[in-house]
């Protein structure tokens, strides 16, 4: 219990130390640091919520296994945020197969949205994130969902800020689009 | 590419003061843009609401399963120990019966063995290099019947080289 207070109170690069030394409440703090952020985002990403903490869960396992090889030149977060990405696009493109071979379908409801949401905006937003790529989708719930900077972005998606503001840009005109056209205003 | 947009593709630490100015106009230019659409700025508040609660479970679920692969890892990690313990064992085994081979069956006999022989190799050597032996072995004893027959001062093999 003393351990875990005093892992509390450290940096994420302290903690990936500890980590590495074999100290697995150091890691078990950074999985408590990040778990909503990532579940949230895998939630938003996946759709499909059982699925999603799943995606999540293989997240913060992928990070353990890979702990040895992260490079503290980029920050903990979007290194994590970094293998989500990966693993939700694999996993979207898995299910895609899937529903088009007749295996499955993609549920449409995500459950993790806050109360003061109300069920319209939330069809909305389901609606609308179903419309787009995944890697719009990705780059638009990291910005606007995960709070991530340009640089951060730039970081977890391996690409140039240049190219970084031009997939917001497309991302985000997307998700006009596909409001508008959801509300029948075009 | 104009050098504005290749001063994206720099590190931070790379740019002058100047060129971080317009980065920053850039993208303060595009969040500006976006805020004006009605539609995105309700979309970015609803994305920005939805985050799950803290789940105290999430966290022992992912270190219960990192405990059970740890657990496989060294598993798996001691069977590989004990192959290499095997693959020694072979080698000094194979080692051994060289050895062996050398000093009692063939003393001086120079045999070279590569490091990958397996010990069905030996054997098939051992038995070719016996059989050599046993051939010698015979030539040696029809020669001494032969000396004997020739007279017991007689050297067979000053006889075939005066030959």
């Amino acid at each position: 219990m003393a351990q875990a207070l005093f892992f509390k109170d450290q940096s994420d690069e302290e903690l990936v130390a500890a980590s590495l030394e074999g100290k697995n409440q150091a890691f078990a703090e950074l999985v408590r640091r990040y778990e909503t952020r990532i579940r949230g985002y895998c939630a938003q990403m996946l759709r499909n919520p059982s699925l999603a903490e799943d995606i999540a869960q293989e997240t913060f396992l992928k990070a353990y296994v890979k702990l040895s090889g992260f490079r503290s030149d980029s920050s903990f977060s979007t290194w994590l945020y970094r293998i989500a990405t990966n693993r939700c696009i694999d996993e979207c493109r898995k299910q895609k197969r899937r529903s088009f071979f007749g295996l499955d379908t993609i549920p449409e409801i995500a459950d993790e949205v806050s109360d003061s949401e109300t069920l319209e905006t939330r069809q909305q937003l389901v609606q609308i994130l179903s419309g787009m790529s995944d890697e719009y989708r990705s780059v638009l719930l990291l910005r606007e969902s995960q709070g991530l900077s340009y640089a951060e972005l730039a970081e977890t998606l391996g690409c140039s800020l240049e190219s970084v503001r031009a997939k917001l840009k497309r991302a985000r005109k997307k998700a006009v689009e596909v409001r508008e056209r959801l509300l029948g205003t075009t | 590419m104009s050098r504005n947009d290749d001063i994206f593709l720099r590190g931070d630490s790379e740019l002058s003061e100047a060129e971080s100015r317009i980065i920053e106009e850039r993208i303060a230019e595009d969040q500006s843009s976006s805020h004006k659409v009605d539609s995105l700025a309700s979309l970015q508040l609803t994305l920005a609401q939805s985050s799950p609660e803290p789940s105290e479970r999430f966290v022992s679920d992912v270190m219960q399963k990192i405990h059970e692969q740890e657990g496989e890892r060294a598993k798996g990690f001691s069977f590989g120990e004990l192959f290499s313990q095997a693959h020694w064992l072979s080698g000094a085994c194979t080692a051994a019966l060289v050895i062996a081979f050398t000093s009692v069956v063939a003393p001086g006999a120079d045999f070279i063995f590569p490091d990958s022989q397996s010990t069905t190799e030996l054997a098939l050597n051992t038995s070719t290099v016996e059989s050599e032996t046993s051939a010698i072995e015979t030539l040696l004893f029809e020669s001494d019947a032969g000396s004997q027959s020739l007279g017991s001062d007689t050297f067979l093999f000053s006889d075939y080289s005066e030959g």
